[in-house]
């Protein structure tokens, strides 16, 4: 289940098992060398794990034994795949158990049903009529997306919204939906300013397993990932004090949830290796992109399936929308209720598919009368 | 972009391959064919045009008191969209420094690109030097700390105006080679040659905007991550850098590690010896001007007395 796993991997596992590689390591291994089936390089796309300090013999976590101020843990040659990293974002042993401060991960964490809105405006004028937060009910509602791939949004309106807990009247931190963010790129520039704009609910779009690892590292603080400090956002520090959460730095890894958008045909090819990847919380199967896609090359309804399987096998959610409503719904599903039968009753749009497992009008599209009839 | 980088790596050798050609082999006529053969970048002979005066004048200050030993200099930052405030940090004075060019901060700010030109498009943004030079007191350029490595933001902050650009997290030779790649024009690099707001600000500086950005344009990277730190040596060792940075906070987001934390002193002194050893600046938060380490700390990192050349305020 989706728990503090994150936490574990970055500050407790020292059992994390590497497969790889003495590669000269550097986000250039992303770029360039590294496979779409994705690499596990120590330090750069998984934790090192390391704990102990070579210099001294002693746990660095332990301020009994490493006496930072003078004492050198990393004597050895600067190298990410042998540094170990140091304690200044510990969380205290309270702070660990301290509730979320995203909804989102709270329901997860739970193994709840996560439902959210869509807004587009470029002038942000649809999303307070989205925002207010709904526990449960026909109308419930836990995150709204700002649809930064098919909408004009920028981060120059798009952070007016998410910094602020009141710019929708009546509306409180905790009476306000989390704030998501469908991004169109995987680059770093989209990651940090989403990041720092306040967004604390990642979707990103995927081809393959190194996107996946992609996304987890412009977005999650080292040395989990590799998202750069500074300009962080403020809105969620009262919200982080009366829950006695560690700081927004500190427990952010632990809050943010990252949402692979499953929308190609090699996306959900790999969609097993995606939902395996340690940071991806859930798979969002875009439906019509992928009925899109698949027309003609691939068989829409296997690589569904595949999908919903992969969700199903690696323990995370798996989310759809419904684009007949307005705004779109998205709801997200733990894989405990991601059984065939359940998903075989429901009705999804685009579930509506030809003889071939194509999308219905797919084939009439393809026979329309040329300009010249 | 980095999948681009063989194809620089030869664009590279082709270019330096040209311009040694170009010195001996070109002709002055323009009606005969200097490349008769196959069009090809590694043996292709770079014309003339747009060949930088002898004199190389340098006209940007930051360039000037980068070249300039013993220069304090600093880069008033502009978080956020606002004219007035522009204009105050671009004219920003102080006796600890002088501040040639401003940081228009884009990696954790929504400021968009309309905003940034519109703010680098007054008058207020632009004071020219006395003389090509010579370090004048008061003259400054726009200049921006970029949000990553993308084409797209490199060249905006150019063409509207940007002479200093700060890039945040080099983590490798192979990114460091690909924004000199997208800053610089050709035979350099690969920054392509269109409209915009430089023609008016840059009208007048001697010997042409074209001609000599090449020989203007100041980089400073930024060396934040614990593979920067590993790889500072060689990034340094590129010639077309102008600075290494030590950032102050991203040190210890990447490392675990606070300043007056031994191994936070290991890294940031790792930045500072790398850019002095290769002759560039080393550059920080102005904060740690005079910055002397602990004494407390283990050999070879207590005491000492840090010579920052330039800052971010």
């Amino acid at each position: 289940m989706h728990s503090r796993t994150k936490l574990a991997k970055t500050r407790l596992a020292a059992a994390v098992v590497v497969a790889a590689a003495a590669l000269a390591a550097s986000p250039w291994v992303l770029g360039q060398s590294c496979p779409a089936t994705g690499c596990a390089i120590p330090g750069i796309t998984v934790p090192n794990g390391l704990t102990i300090c070579s210099g001294t013999g002693t746990n660095v976590h332990d301020s009994t034994q490493f006496h930072k101020g003078t004492q050198l843990c990393n004597p050895q040659t600067i190298d990410p795949a042998n540094w170990v990293y140091g304690p200044e974002h510990d969380l205290t042993p309270a702070q660990q158990v301290a509730p979320f401060w995203n909804v989102v991960t709270t329901k997860m964490a739970a193994g709840l049903p996560v439902i959210g809105r869509r807004w587009s405006a470029p002038d942000g004028s649809d999303y307070c009529s989205v925002a207010p937060y709904v526990d449960s009910g026909p109308n419930a509602n836990h995150f709204t997306w700002a649809d930064q791939r098919h909408a004009a949004l920028d981060n120059s309106s798009l952070w007016t919204y998410w910094r602020s807990n009141t710019i929708c009247p009546g509306l409180t931190f905790d009476t306000t939906a989390a704030k998501g963010a469908l991004g169109s790129s995987l680059d770093e520039r989209e990651a940090q300013h989403d990041a720092d704009g306040g967004g604390i609910v990642f979707f990103r779009p995927v081809n393959s397993v190194k996107d996946a690892q992609e996304a987890v590292f412009w977005s999650f603080w080292p040395p989990f990932g590799h998202r750069s400090q500074g300009g962080a956002p403020s809105n969620y520090d009262t919200k982080i004090s009366q829950i006695g959460a560690g700081a927004y730095r500190d427990s952010y890894n632990m809050n943010a949830v990252m949402i692979a958008q499953i929308a190609t045909v090699a996306g959900a090819q790999a969609a097993d290796g995606i939902a395996a990847l340690d940071g991806i919380d859930a798979l969002y199967l875009d439906e019509q992109d992928l009925a899109f896609q698949a027309a003609g090359v691939a068989n829409y309804a296997q690589l569904a399936s595949g999908v919903q399987a992969a969700a199903q096998a690696h323990g995370k959610y798996l989310c759809r929308v419904n684009r007949t409503a307005n705004p779109n719904v998205m709801t997200c599903l733990p894989p405990t209720m991601l059984s065939a039968a359940a998903l075989l009753k429901r009705e999804w749009p685009l579930r509506r598919l030809d003889g071939n497992g194509m999308p219905m009008g797919s084939t009439k599209m393809a026979g329309l009368p040329s300009r010249a009839n | 972009m980095l999948r681009k980088i063989t194809q620089t790596a030869v664009r590279l050798t082709a270019a330096f391959a040209g311009a040694t050609a170009t010195m001996v082999a070109c002709p002055t006529s323009g009606q005969t064919p200097v490349n008769t053969g196959f069009i090809d970048p590694a043996t292709w002979i770079r014309g003339p045009l747009y060949d930088p005066p002898a004199t190389h004048p340098i006209w940007n200050p930051a360039k000037i008191a980068r070249m300039t030993a013993g220069t304090q200099w600093a880069l008033g930052t502009q978080n956020g969209f606002s004219l007035t405030a522009y204009c105050a940090q671009a004219t920003k004075t102080s006796a600890a420094a002088i501040y040639p060019a401003t940081w228009t901060e884009m990696q954790h700010s929504a400021t968009e690109w309309t905003q940034v030109w519109a703010m680098w498009n007054q008058a207020c943004a632009y004071a020219p030097v006395s003389a090509p030079g010579v370090l004048t007191p008061g003259a400054h350029v726009p200049g921006s700390r970029l949000s990553t490595l993308l084409r797209r933001d490199i060249q905006k902050a150019l063409d509207g105006g940007a002479m200093n650009l700060v890039i945040p997290t080099m983590d490798s030779v192979e990114e460091a080679q690909d924004v000199i790649d997208l800053v610089y024009f050709p035979p350099i690099g690969h920054r392509t040659y269109g409209p915009g707001q430089w023609q008016t600000m840059y009208a007048n500086v001697p010997g042409g905007y074209r001609q000599t950005f090449n020989d203007n344009i100041n980089i400073v990277f930024m060396i934040e991550t614990i593979l920067g730190s590993q790889a500072a040596g060689a990034i340094g060792a590129n010639g077309n850098v102008d600075g290494l940075f030590g950032a102050t906070a991203d040190l210890g987001n990447f490392s675990g590690y606070l300043s007056g934390d031994t191994d936070y002193e290991k890294l940031i002194r790792s930045s500072y010896d790398a850019a002095h050893s290769h002759g560039e600046r080393a550059c920080t938060a102005f904060g740690f001007q005079g910055r002397v380490s602990n004494a407390g700390f283990p050999a070879p990192y207590g005491s000492f007395a840090y010579q920052f050349d330039c800052y971010q305020n």
